[in-house]
């Protein structure tokens, strides 16, 4: 009963069959005298059968019947030894087997009954998956026959050489040609029978001298390894004294040594192995993979081994053949212990660390006494002192300032409401009614009913199903956007919006993009190329933000062209509406009107109430979804006292006016023409704004080439208008926080309240005052 | 500190954990439900995530009706709660035409300027119809008119300082300002409990920012010591400058800023201040001036003061104010300044009276005997509290005192058996406060008279025996006063 009889072996019937049909025919005789009787009575069933239904009998026989069908009848052997019963049986057993006749390579293909027992080995003994490679089974056959019938094989170099070629030439490549060469090596060491024959074939294997091949001639380790493997453990009685150590010393030569926690790990296998000496097993690498990783790992390692080994002999010596409990213990067992002490000891140490050394009491009152802060402001420029002109009356189309009366281009009364004696009429009531303030934020008793019915009024105003209203119109924007844009969402927006929508996209920390301002080529682009590059945008939230007029440079948006493209892109729209509501379209509803896009399309409207309908606050509206959402969501709504009840109130009034009086824009409308005409050729400057827009934008035809140049004469320029021409316009200036980009100007806020006079006025003040302040500007 | 009862901590686990357990049960069916019907998205992500609402759809839906209740008068002593109804187990909240007249103790009406006063609406109404509701232009542009200057002007007087400038809301004052002072290098440390435009606008600054313990100068002064010697993150470079962010008043805790200490601190590591009394000014202080009166602290300690006009004046709008060149530096550059709308004029003119009547410029005595009588009211309704076992934060003279809830069923509780009994208080949860510290909070008012306030205690402790959050034991001896001064009432108290 051998051991290393591996189950692989024990139901081989290939094995069996191939060996047993050539060598063992006297057997066959011998039955066949023997089993007369059972013979005549088989013959009578199947003497008569011709030969090639026999064959197809008994290739569906299993086949490890086959050695005993092959016994029961002469001609029945002689069937097995011909070529057509296992040309049957292989175009039976493996349909896929290839029909070709020849191939290239040393290894020959054989007959038929070669070439079955090649596919069987193939299919069974080297594990492939799934597909049946033919030539694996010949190499097999053909090293195996190598091994076991010459009396002297060939060095395994040669043989092993072979195979690679038989491989390489049918088309395999270097690494998978060196992986089946070993797995066949492997194989077939395996297999081999034990005897005498084999344990001098395994031994002049072993002793071979190594010769350096390259790569896929090169034996694998794995297969030296099993060679020595299958010599120590199913041999270890053939050897004598002397071939043993001289097989272990080329064993310990040929494995270089291994690190010390293989060796602990190998103590489990040394208790277990107890015949061979601790000392030599323990040496031996764990695997060939971990022999393979530590020959290459440094020298140092080599030095620390030897000397490892220098200690273990010293050890040994004393303590040589010591048993305790069955267990030898030798000089190793005191190096692994001592190793093992080490390893715990070290295991038990904190991982070092360099030392922190805190700064002490004194280090950081010195630091402190040292720090100097700068000062809390940038120190004062006379730039900063100019102190903008004081009404001294309500700022309608004409004010009083310094006592006397100017026209008013400053407030962005674009219907004339200031002043409007409903709206005053309102406020009175609900000042009476409510007080000033409303004491609370919204949540809070701080909602008052004319809040919820302002907030129903703009809803029905414009078309939607709710609106939030928010106690500033700076406040609305930069608390709406951190509301639906988080951190990783993707946000597209106009170079030049203003700084209430700036801060909303900072504190949303959304990742911006910027596209050049009233650009739709540029926004198509920068749409393009984000959803274009990135797929995940496809689950992020995406906006587009832009307002409807803008108040840096007076364009208005191309919303129809937005709207295509936002449905392209699947993109949301944000739109401030701060300046075209009560401006834009027929009836005052803003730039969906104007460009006839339904409402819904736009998904969140937010504008500021301090504009066209004269009071103050802002409101947001949109889906009743986008509009709750808000409610406990929006800092600025929900973290802010709410709205003075007399604003909100007046706010509706403002509404019910400009529904009841649609003249109103349209008297705006023709305001703005008038003034865009009469300001076309002032010299030096020029209107920049849209032509409907009611913010008309003068520029500077040449910049000065710096901002705070052309601000300066911007700035003596209004001041003159108004001091000499008692006309008040303003420049647009700009925080030092603004990162708009576009180029200052003279902002000039129509109001249907201006008279033709008034405006025609204006014109021809501005030519003036420009002709002389630009004089020099121009000239050069 | 707050340290909440062992016990009642589990409970409130206990309560969220069911809430939220069954939250995400109904969130399920919803989903498969919402799948069933097909998304209506088209390729647009949903424009609320998943659990970004789901705190409101799930919790705070349930008791919506606490919050936001509408009213229809001025928010004075008494006022008129709109009642609601729903038809969608709270879903939606439809108003009627009913109100109830209810005690107001949730407004920050503290010196009563909330209602029509005989000596401000006059002249409220008189600037409204000489300026109109508004100036439809900002402050640089045409919004300055000759009443924003004797506003700001007034408002400087009154506070302390040599300059100020006023801004139409208080939140973006605060959430304005502090991007033009501090920049990246700069350090903001704040108190732990700032009110969220501070947070904004310290997030908007791009400067670091610390935070310390709440109104505990020791960790202030840890904190500071540990930054100053460490300089910014990675670079180790010096802090360009550090701003020491504080509330006068923390208005969900009630407690008064321990300034002197703070800025005795900030004195020694040359930090700068930044006093935000949006809920002090005008309510404390012997004549009104906020917590530096109060505390005794010289207003030239601190460098930059906040303050809104929405509490104690009654009307809206900031101011922040500071040396000259301070104010200037901000009217140059600041975007509330120049971008947003100027306040209304009546407002800024309802800002000017009261003031005026606080420091009895209108020739009367009225608004010393406001603020006395705020101090007295608030006082006595806060030990009050103590003595019948609820637990009450904040300091005295504070107006503000909150009651701790704890458990999310207790708040829709205390919140509607209170209005039932016409006593209107507001509950505070989740987002204004942290999720287990949910409270009731009180705000005491000048205009509450005796009788309010006794009525208000009787609801209150009713009340407050029937939900349980009278958290601890009730002073014997002063119950047996207080029976004494209600002989009525007794049956209440006797449990």
């Amino acid at each position: 009963m051998s051991p290393t009889l591996s189950p692989l072996q024990s139901f081989n019937p290939c094995n069996y069959l191939a060996e047993d049909l050539k060598k063992n025919k006297p057997r066959i005789v011998m039955s066949n005298n023997r089993d007369d009787d059972t013979l005549t009575r088989v013959d009578n069933s199947f003497g008569r059968l011709p030969d090639h239904l026999l064959i197809e009998i008994f290739i569906r026989v299993p086949v490890l019947e086959w050695a005993q069908i092959a016994c029961v009848k002469k001609h029945w052997a002689s069937l097995f030894l011909g070529e057509s019963l296992w040309h049957a049986a292989i175009m039976r057993t493996f349909p896929s087997a290839s029909q070709a006749k020849r191939w290239p390579g040393p290894i020959p293909r054989g007959l038929s009954k070669r070439r079955f027992a090649a596919l069987y080995v193939s299919k069974h003994i080297v594990a492939l998956d799934d597909e049946i490679d033919e030539i694996v089974g010949h190499t097999y056959l053909f090293l195996k026959e190598q091994l076991e019938l010459s009396t002297l094989p060939p060095p395994s170099g040669i043989l092993h050489g072979t195979i690679i070629d038989q491989f390489i030439s049918c088309g395999k490549s270097r690494d998978v040609a060196h992986e089946l060469a070993s797995q066949i090596w492997l194989a077939v060491l395996d297999n081999l029978e034990e005897n005498w024959h084999t344990f001098l074939v395994l031994k002049r294997l072993a002793l071979e001298e190594d010769v350096f091949l390259p790569f896929p001639y090169s034996r694998s380790i794995k297969v030296q390894w099993r060679v020595f493997e299958k010599l120590f453990i199913d041999f270890r009685d053939c050897f004598s004294h002397a071939d043993y150590y001289d097989i272990l010393g080329i064993a310990k030569n040929k494995f270089q040594p291994i690190p010390s926690a293989c060796q602990i790990i190998l103590l489990d296998v040394t208790t277990s192995l107890i015949t061979i000496d601790v000392q030599e097993i323990c040496t031996f690498p764990v695997s060939a993979s971990v022999a393979l990783r530590v020959a290459m790992e440094s020298a140092a390692l080599n030095f620390v081994n030897a000397t490892l080994n220098w200690v273990t002999l010293a050890l040994d010596a004393p303590a040589a053949r010591a048993v305790v409990f069955g267990v030898h213990i030798s000089g190793h067992l005191f190096v692994e212990v001592l190793l093992l002490v080490v390893i715990l000891f070290l295991l038990s140490q904190k991982s070092y660390k360099p030392p922190k050394r805190p700064l002490t009491k004194k280090e950081i009152d010195e630091l402190c006494d040292e720090w100097v802060p700068e000062s809390l402001i940038p120190p004062i420029t006379e730039e900063m002192q100019s102190e903008p002109p004081v009404l001294e009356s309500a700022a309608g189309p004409h004010a009083i300032v310094n006592g006397k009366e100017v026209v008013n281009f400053a407030s962005a009364n674009y219907l004339g409401l200031i002043g409007h004696e409903k709206l005053l009429d309102s406020c009175t009531s609900a000042l009476e009614k409510y007080g000033v303030g409303s004491c609370g934020p919204r949540q809070f008793y701080g909602t008052i009913d004319v809040h919820l019915d302002c907030e129903a009024r703009i809803a029905n105003f414009l078309g939607t199903t709710d609106s939030i209203l928010y106690s500033y119109g700076l406040s609305t924007m930069f608390s709406a956007i951190p509301c639906f844009c988080k951190k990783g969402d993707i946000i597209v927006v106009d170079e030049g919006v203003h700084w209430g929508i700036q801060n909303g996209l900072y504190l949303s920390r959304s990742t911006i993009v910027y596209f050049k301002h009233n650009d739709m080529e540029s926004l198509e682009k920068t749409l393009e190329k984000i959803t274009a590059k990135n797929q995940r945008a496809k689950k992020l939230r995406r906006y587009i933000v832009v307002e409807a007029v803008y108040q840096n440079s007076g364009q208005i948006a191309p919303l129809d062209k937005i709207i295509k493209l936002k449905e392209k892109y699947r993109f949301r729209v944000l739109l401030d509406e701060s300046n075209s509501i009560g401006v834009l379209g027929h009836t005052g509803r803003g730039l969906t009107e104007y460009c006839r896009v339904p409402i819904e399309k736009i998904d969140i409207v937010t504008a500021s109430l301090g504009h066209a309908l004269a009071t103050e606050g802002g409101f947001c509206t949109g889906s009743a979804r986008v509009v709750d959402h808000q409610r406990l969501s929006s800092s600025g709504y929900v973290f802010s006292a709410s709205l003075p009840p007399y604003l909100a109130s007046a706010a509706i009034t403002a509404i019910d006016v400009l529904e009841q009086n649609p003249d109103l824009t349209s008297k705006l409308k023709e305001n703005i023409a008038i003034l865009w005409k009469g300001l076309s050729d002032v010299q030096g400057l020029s209107v920049a704004s849209n032509p409907e827009s009611p913010i008309v934008f003068l520029q500077l035809k040449k910049s000065t080439g710096s901002t705070k140049g052309d601000l300066q004469l911007l700035e003596d320029l209004a001041n003159r208008a108004l001091e000499e021409e008692s006309v008040f316009v303003v420049v647009s200036k700009r925080s030092t926080l603004d990162k708009c980009p576009l180029p200052v100007g003279i902002r000039m806020f129509v109001s249907a309240a201006h008279s033709e006079s008034d405006l025609l006025k204006a014109c021809l003040s501005l030519k003036k005052v420009a002709a002389v302040v630009l004089k020099d500007h121009i000239r050069p | 500190m707050i340290t909440i009862p062992y016990l009642t901590a589990l409970s409130t686990y206990f309560s969220y954990g069911l809430l939220f357990a069954f939250g995400q049960f109904r969130d399920f069916f919803r989903k498969i439900f919402d799948w069933w019907q097909a998304s209506n998205l088209q390729g647009y992500a949903p424009i609320c995530l998943g659990l970004e609402d789901f705190y409101i759809r799930r919790l705070y839906l349930r008791i919506q009706d606490c919050f936001g209740r509408p009213i229809a008068s001025a928010p004075d002593a008494w006022f008129d709660v709109v009642e609601r109804y729903s038809n969608d187990n709270n879903k939606t909240l439809k108003r009627t035409e009913k109100i109830s007249r209810c005690l107001n103790l949730g407004s920050y009406n503290y010196l009563g300027f909330a209602a029509a006063d005989e000596y401000c609406t006059p002249r409220v109404i008189d600037s409204l119809n000489r300026f109109s509701a508004s100036t439809c232009s900002t402050r640089v542009d045409g919004g300055t008119t000759t009443l924003h200057k004797e506003l700001e002007e007034c408002v400087a007087n009154f506070v302390g300082k040599p300059a100020a400038v006023v801004f139409g809301m208080g939140y973006v004052t605060n959430s304005a300002i502090l991007p033009v002072i501090i920049g990246k290098g700069g350090l903001i440390i704040s108190d732990s409990l700032n009110h969220n435009s501070i947070v904004n606008g310290a997030r908007g600054s791009g400067a670091t920012i610390r935070v310390f313990q709440h109104n505990t100068p020791p960790h202030l002064e840890k904190v500071l010591r540990e930054h100053i010697a460490e300089g910014q993150p990675r670079t180790h470079r010096p802090w360009k400058k550090i701003i020491v962010v504080v509330e006068g008043i923390y208005s969900m805790e009630g407690e008064i800023c321990k300034l002197p200490e703070i800025v005795a601190i900030c004195k020694k590591y040359k930090a700068y201040v930044y006093l935000d009394e949006a809920h002090s000014i005008g309510a404390v202080g012997k004549t009104g001036r906020g917590v530096c009166e109060l505390l005794g602290v010289d207003t030239a300690d601190v460098d930059i003061m906040m303050g809104t006009f929405t509490k104690s004046f009654g009307s809206c709008g900031g101011y922040i104010a500071g040396s000259k060149e301070l104010i200037q530096y901000l009217k140059y550059t600041c975007p509330a300044h120049l971008y947003a709308t100027s306040i209304s004029p009546p407002a800024a003119q309802q800002i000017i009276s009261s003031i005026k009547v606080i420091l009895g410029e209108d020739g009367s005595s009225r608004g010393a005997q406001k603020l006395s009588k705020i101090r007295e009211n608030s006082n006595f309704f806060r030990s009050e509290l103590q003595k019948m076992g609820f637990e009450v934060l904040g300091d005295n003279d504070s107006p503000v005192m909150p009651i701790m809830l704890y458990n999310p069923a207790k708040i829709p509780a205390f919140s509607r058996e209170c209005l039932k009994q016409n006593v209107a208080v507001v509950t505070v949860a989740f987002p204004a406060t942290p999720l287990l510290l949910a409270r009731a909070r009180i705000c005491i008012s000048a205009s509450h008279t005796k009788e309010d306030l006794l009525k208000a205690l009787e609801v209150i402790s009713q009340v407050g025996d029937m939900v349980g959050i009278k958290y601890f034991p009730a002073e014997p001896m002063k119950q047996l006063q207080h029976q004494h001064q209600q002989p009525g009432k007794d049956t209440i108290k006797s449990e």
